[in-house]
């Protein structure tokens, strides 16, 4: 294909409003222009006809979405900040600032992970544990899938977690294993090689996906090194199930190599698939993922 | 008036059709605070647009409506993470493309459309242009199954351009690509369709419509 062709296989397909000043200058031939327009035609007609098909209309309501809505979800407690909301009822949140230091806290989170506060003491302990025996206790096991990096970066991200049993003890999180539904869980990054932007979403047996983190926002700035899940104030981040049936999900890290909203790659980069990094989105430079199974209530 | 009066006319909401004048921007912002009637007027703005576009994803009418109503319930969920900072439409396409992909990773024949047939099954009639309403449906038969055969990320792209009017960079920023990419997709795939349906596609006369 010539650049002449490619040239004019854009003028051919794309509206003129989408095309810059370059491409509609572009130097093509006129004979050859006038063929290829002819044969374009037909397509042309074909194209509106299919675009003015008439499908059909959904029947259903506003009404309805938010009836199904607001049709009962048990809720776990729910704070960033040390205090321990109630559950129950929900407030819808107000200001237009709020999440962006992470997780967010009340209203109708749709995660069925939400934060909620231990107490620093708690925290430090998972923490104590992972530096003790996170790492080798997965490696020896072999449960842990390695890290998947972009072929053009080089750089590696390693996600690990600790679980908070609901007798309080702290465990190193285990890669496929299965946990209590009361149990909490904190994360923590390892980023080797550059510098990056990390994030994290957890995706289920659906394969529907949600940001765990950020909410909203930029991602997380890393140094190489590790690195808890903490909000702005330094405040671990700590996750409990909120769905007495959750069932088996995966966490994945998500290392991006510039500072982007990560719910714009995370669509590209599950489409292509967490194994396919020939075609993750370009900002994408490795992820890392890990199994749990929330046992239910 | 008193200050009293003067704090509670500031707080009247919009009601009825003047919030059919506010952007989709400006209602999902109300929509999370808490405002009724703004999700209303965004689902009956939104939901023929989104569910042609899942049907056009290969969905038959009955999955394509329960996945437009999941999308709208995922936006209504995240409503008390909304912030402004892209356009809601591109927002809302991202959420149902998202959707429409699970499903379709989850059905055995990827392509109701082209696998099924049933959708595109013509019912007799006596019409006088019978004869050329059957081809053209028959044409546009050929340009479905010719699409369905396309990779999937450039049909969505061309779902997205040529059957939902959005822009190129509207299209790269639902399906997480460069406006380059999203034009080339474009290009590519119209010009691969243009070669595979040349000869195929039949004349005005529906005498010559392919059986």
């Amino acid at each position: 294909m010539t650049a002449s062709h490619d040239a004019l296989d854009l003028l051919l397909a794309l509206r003129p409003e989408d095309l810059d000043a370059d491409e509609l200058a572009a130097p093509i031939d006129a004979e050859h222009r006038a063929r290829e327009e002819e044969a374009d035609l037909a397509l042309a007609g074909l194209i509106d006809a299919w675009r003015a098909e008439d499908l059909g209309a959904p029947s259903f309501s506003a009404a309805d979405i938010l009836a199904r809505a607001n049709e009962p979800v048990p809720l776990s407690p729910v704070s960033i900040d040390g205090s321990l909301a109630h559950s129950g009822e929900q407030e819808r949140p107000t200001s237009p600032d709020m999440g962006h230091a992470g997780p967010t806290t009340g209203g109708s989170v749709p995660s069925w992970l939400v934060p909620v506060a231990l107490a620093a003491s708690i925290a430090a302990a998972a923490f104590g544990v992972w530096r003790m025996s996170a790492p080798t206790l997965l490696e020896e096991e072999g449960m842990r899938p390695k890290s998947l990096v972009s072929d053009v970066d080089a750089s590696r991200v390693d996600l690990q977690f600790a679980v908070e049993r609901a007798d309080g003890t702290m465990i190193p999180g285990r890669n496929g294993a299965a946990y209590g539904p009361d149990a909490s869980v904190a994360f923590r990054f390892d980023v080797q090689g550059e510098a990056g932007w990390v994030a994290l979403l957890e995706v289920d047996s659906d394969g529907e996906w949600q940001m765990l983190y950020p909410m909203d926002g930029a991602p997380l700035e890393v140094e190489p090194g590790a690195h808890a899940l903490a909000s702005e104030s330094g405040a671990p981040l700590v996750y409990r199930p909120d769905d007495p049936e959750a069932g088996t999900l995966e966490y994945v890290a998500v290392l991006l190599t510039e500072p982007v909203d990560p719910a714009r790659v995370v669509p590209g980069l599950l489409s292509a698939g967490l194994h396919r990094a020939d075609l993750w989105p370009r900002p994408v430079a490795a992820v890392d993922a890990v199994t749990v199974t929330w046992e239910q209530r | 008036m008193t200050d009293s009066d003067s704090r509670a006319r500031s707080h009247l909401r919009l009601v009825g059709s003047a919030l059919t004048r506010l952007t989709d921007e400006e209602l999902m912002e109300r929509h999370r605070d808490g405002e009724a009637g703004c999700f209303d007027v965004l689902v009956e703005r939104y939901k023929g647009r989104i569910f042609a576009f899942l049907r056009r994803m290969g969905f038959n009418h009955a999955r394509a409506e329960e996945l437009t109503a999941d999308t709208f319930l995922k936006v209504h969920r995240a409503a008390p993470r909304y912030q402004p900072s892209a356009k809601f439409s591109t927002y809302l396409y991202t959420v149902a493309r998202r959707a429409g992909l699970n499903a379709r990773d989850r059905m055995s024949t990827r392509y109701e459309f082209a696998a099924g047939g049933t959708e595109l099954e013509v019912e007799p009639t006596r019409a006088p242009d019978a004869e050329r309403q059957l081809a053209a449906r028959r044409s546009v038969e050929l340009l479905r199954r010719e699409l369905a055969r396309l990779p999937a990320e450039h049909q969505d792209a061309f779902n997205l351009y040529y059957a939902q009017g959005l822009s190129c960079a509207e299209v790269a920023e639902i399906l997480g690509i460069t406006a380059a990419e999203a034009k080339g997709r474009l290009a590519y795939s119209r010009k691969l369709l243009r070669q595979r349906l040349a000869g195929l596609v039949p004349e005005a006369d529906p005498s010559e419509t392919p059986r």
